[in-house]
């Protein structure tokens, strides 16, 4: 059985893994990353923690952490709630406090758009670019999901 | 000096106005005190362990914190349905709210933790400055101008009797708006100017103050504990200063980098405001040491402190048994001859956010949780496999915390320990922790509050993936597709984790495959 991954968000590569069971040898794998073959046995999952959602795969082995996607499920880009605060999307879960624009309403770069509150922190969102407010997607009071669209922009043609 | 003495209280029925990993120390020590216990818990907490660790448990509300954990109101309802007759704030919440307190004591109930009187000397910034100089218990030379004109005038001179740097920050303020480091005389009104505007701008009040700059300052506090009957002692210290966003990530007992005479000067100023407060219960007065080893009275927190178990680990003796022993009128068991400090501790919080990313809180759902014990390792957790982590309270998961003979001794256990704890489902801070507890600078004890920003900046978790890795995670998703294919669906389900191991599988009902 094969299996893709990509070693990191950002990395382009997919690297395919075939795992085919030993015949007559239970519980032992020969598994192929690329041009490298392990042996493995069953038990050694054991030792391996790991946990996959929406692709990603999070992964705890001797004490250290990784972080891998399955190519199959996920193209890449940046995690959903990972964002920096120039993205309309809600960077982590939480309560919108405050919303500071309308629709229709001109804004450069920077300019404050929301204020979101998250186990006892604010955060403000602010427009990544000059631009547009064409909609606001969400209202004071609002629980959000980290990932969820807050506000639509378009961008100011340059002339 | 003996105000407030009371006779000794019957204590039966313990109410945990709190939640999370300090509701469910405190039932557990309360149970051991002979107490039954009553929780409480929001909404978004029917699945948390407090919930379900106490003989009851009363929903308080909406998960919102105004209409659950700070509710007062509903909690003293729930306290007088229960027939509780006592109630233990924990931290946070109304932990350190005066009015809690004298409604609690109103309402005939035992409060575990200082008069109210106390919590509001000590609550008030101005007020508990004032309290210190008069105890003799040294503060941040600092001059406040009574308007931006005199400011002005006397400026360069009160700066340059402050000694500089200085530090420029306005009166109103908080949280580093308005606020400048002045290194020589001729920056000093220029600063001034900027900075009147900027706190104009951000809390609408120009005024502002003067105060000395200690750079890189330790962050030091000590532990006190006061009875009922004028004995007040101290626990020693914790340091204190790794610090992100002005929240302690790592503490450790004894401090690394303070002598003996000056841990004594610390602890003897701390017992010396508990005092002048006529201060009961435990709680914490916090110092700030500069490079030299001069120190200043920062805050005193009047009540339980997140990183009590420390301080318990090297002195042997359990706070919160101490606390119930004092509210209910008894007198410490034991004098401060008998308090030692023995060997070293080291506690780190885990917390649920992402490093990489601002320290940005993170939610989710818990679904590998392995919590490892041994020795000279504890672990004060307030969460359970399969929880959700939601965004309304405060990101502490658990107190990861670490005893050893020696500084080294205590280290190499907490990295240990940090090594095998295994969370999943939530992004946490383990791996930054980890990587902070073994780098050289921690380890040489350069702890002062800009350790985090000097050492780690721009923190990664970056680490490339090794072939054999991969190879064994193909495996185990291979492995866990057989499992599933081979049996059916409710046959699975019914395969219930026996041991921490087995829970690595990843699995959970309707979810992606």
């Amino acid at each position: 059985m094969i299996f893709a991954y990509r070693r990191s968000a950002t990395d382009a590569q997919v690297v395919e893994v075939d795992v085919q069971p030993l015949p007559g040898r239970e519980g032992l794998y020969r598994v192929t990353v690329g041009e490298r073959v392990f042996e493995l046995t069953e038990q050694q999952v054991q030792h391996l923690a790991w946990h996959k959602e929406a692709g990603r795969i999070t992964l705890q082995y001797a004490g250290r952490e990784y972080h891998i996607l399955d190519a199959r499920q996920h193209r890449g880009g940046p995690p959903a709630g990972a964002g920096s605060a120039g993205d309309l999307r809600a960077p982590m879960a939480g309560k919108i406090i405050r919303v500071l624009v309308q629709p229709g309403e001109h804004v450069t770069a920077g300019t404050p758009l929301l204020i979101l509150e998250a186990m006892k922190m604010e955060q403000q969102i602010t427009a990544p670019q000059d631009g547009v407010v064409t909609r606001v997607l969400c209202r004071v009071g609002d629980q959000v999901t980290a990932g969820a669209e807050l506000v639509v922009m378009e961008p100011v043609p340059t002339t | 000096m003996l105000a407030g003495i009371e006779s000794l209280k019957s204590m039966q029925k313990l109410l945990i106005a709190n939640r999370g990993e300090i509701a469910v120390r405190i039932i557990r020590a309360a149970r051991e005190f002979g107490l039954r216990t009553v929780a409480v818990y929001s909404a978004a907490d029917r699945e948390a362990p407090h919930a379900h660790l106490a003989d009851e448990a009363y929903l308080l509300g909406p998960p919102e914190p105004a209409q659950s954990y700070l509710d007062s109101a509903r909690l003293l309802d729930i306290a007088h349905t229960s027939g509780a007759d006592a109630v233990h704030p924990g931290y946070g919440f109304l932990a350190e709210n005066a009015a809690f307190a004298e409604d609690c004591r109103a309402a005939g109930l035992l409060y575990i933790g200082p008069p109210a009187t106390a919590i509001r000397q000590m609550g008030s910034k101005i007020l508990s400055k004032h309290i210190a100089e008069r105890a003799g218990v040294p503060i941040v030379p600092s001059y406040q101008a009574p308007d931006a004109a005199t400011l002005g005038q006397q400026g360069p001179a009160m700066a340059a009797r402050l000694g500089y740097p200085v530090l420029v920050k306005a009166s109103a303020g908080g949280g580093g708006k308005g606020m400048r480091i002045v290194e020589h005389a001729a920056d000093l009104l220029p600063a001034l100017e900027a900075g009147a505007r900027e706190a104009q701008q951000a809390f609408g009040d120009a005024t502002l103050m003067l105060e000395k700059y200690i750079p890189r300052p330790r962050h030091i506090e000590v532990q006190v504990l006061a009875d009922q009957h004028g004995q007040v002692v101290h626990l020693y210290e914790r340091e204190c200063s790794i610090q992100r966003r002005y929240q302690k990530i790592v503490e450790e007992t004894p401090a690394p980098g303070i002598d003996a005479a000056l841990r004594q000067r610390l602890c003897q100023a701390a017992v010396r405001l508990a005092a002048a407060v006529q201060y009961t219960n435990a709680g914490t007065v916090e110092f700030l040491v500069g490079p030299e080893g001069d120190w200043y009275f920062l805050e005193m927190n009047t009540r339980l402190q997140v990183e009590h178990p420390i301080t318990e680990l090297v002195t042997g003796i359990d706070i919160v048994h101490q606390q119930l022993r004092v509210a209910r009128g008894e007198p410490l068991a034991f004098t401060q001859e008998d308090v030692q400090q023995r060997g070293h501790a080291i506690e780190c919080r885990l917390y649920a956010e992402d490093p990489a990313h601002g320290f940005l809180p993170a939610t989710g759902r818990i679904h590998v949780l392995h919590e490892p014990h041994g020795p000279g390792r504890r672990i004060d957790s307030g969460i359970a496999l399969h929880q959700e982590i939601t965004p309304y309270y405060d990101p502490i998961l658990a107190k990861l915390s670490s005893y050893g003979a020696t500084r080294q001794e205590a280290l190499l256990r907490m990295q240990g320990l940090l090594r095998d704890y295994t969370l999943l489902g939530v992004t946490t801070n383990r791996q930054f922790l980890l990587d902070v507890l073994t780098s050289a600078a921690f380890a040489a004890g350069e702890t002062d509050t800009a350790f985090l920003t000097r050492h780690f900046p721009h923190w990664q978790p970056a680490v490339e993936v090794p072939d054999d890795l991969l190879a064994l995670t193909a495996l185990a998703e291979y492995t866990q597709r057989q499992r599933h294919t081979s049996t059916s669906f409710a046959a699975a389900a019914a395969v219930v984790p026996e041991t921490p191991w087995q829970r690595y599988d990843g699995w959970r009902l309707g979810g992606p495959a």
